[in-house]
């Protein structure tokens, strides 16, 4: 579902935005510092569906999974999203979505389920999210490196992942 | 390549979507790698993700 590549989102030329006034300053974006500013995946969207502005995180999920993403921000489900109109702009809301609020303990228990992880497996998993390497995780849970890295593999396989780093970034973005 | 790498795509991938070679993904990766202070890929996608004030 990836190949779309994270773009910043421009106004339209030929739509006048309420949201940009003609005393700002060229390159300033003010409305994206804000977004920026919020944690979750965020996103300014022109109703009922349309995104014209996210934050990284918000560019990220929407390149992972646009349709999921764009379901989420219509109907605020399966995650929840809270929708918030801008007062005095009309057509606009700003959605956030909660994902990234929680902590990497409550994304990797529901990775587990997801990926149908034993116990072990979840162990790792938690401590491999937190960008750790083979060596710290095999500290952290008291085993050796060599069984790390067959938990890992396995965990791999599970989630369907191509290396570490497609397992953390999925951690955070499967919906 | 920041917000591809976030993703978790291979080096292979990024280059193909920027139109890159692999090569120069390579390099980009590494002074990002170097630039946040984070030893791996994975870590940096962590790093992205779990901080709360990005």
């Amino acid at each position: 579902v990836r190949g779309r590549p994270v773009r910043a989102m421009p106004m339209p030329p030929d739509r006048r935005s309420p949201l940009r006034g003609p005393a700002e300053p060229e390159g300033a974006d003010p409305f994206e510092a804000a977004l920026e500013a919020i944690a979750s995946p965020a996103f300014l969207v022109r109703a009922p569906d349309e995104v014209i502005r996210s934050n990284a995180r918000g560019a990220a999920l929407l390149a992972a999974d646009p349709g999921a993403v764009r379901a989420v921000i219509r109907d605020g489900s399966p995650g929840g999203a809270t929708a918030r109109s801008l007062p005095g702009v009309e057509g606009y809301t700003l959605v956030v979505l909660p994902e990234a609020a929680d902590d990497v303990r409550t994304r990797a228990a529901t990775s587990a389920r997801r990926w149908r992880l034993t116990h072990r497996q979840r162990e790792v998993l938690e401590v491999l999210a937190r960008g750790s390497s083979n060596a710290a995780i095999a500290q952290a849970l008291g085993c050796s490196e060599k069984t790390v890295e067959v938990h890992v593999s396995a965990l791999l396989e599970k989630a369907a992942a191509d290396g570490r780093a497609q397992l953390v970034a999925r951690l955070w973005t499967d919906l | 390549v920041l917000a591809h790498l976030v993703r978790g795509d291979s080096n292979q991938t990024i280059g193909l979507a920027l139109g890159v070679s692999e090569g120069a993904v390579e390099l980009h990766v590494s002074a990002l790698l170097a630039r946040l202070d984070v030893e791996s890929r994975s870590a940096l996608v962590a790093r992205f993700w779990s901080s709360r004030a990005p």
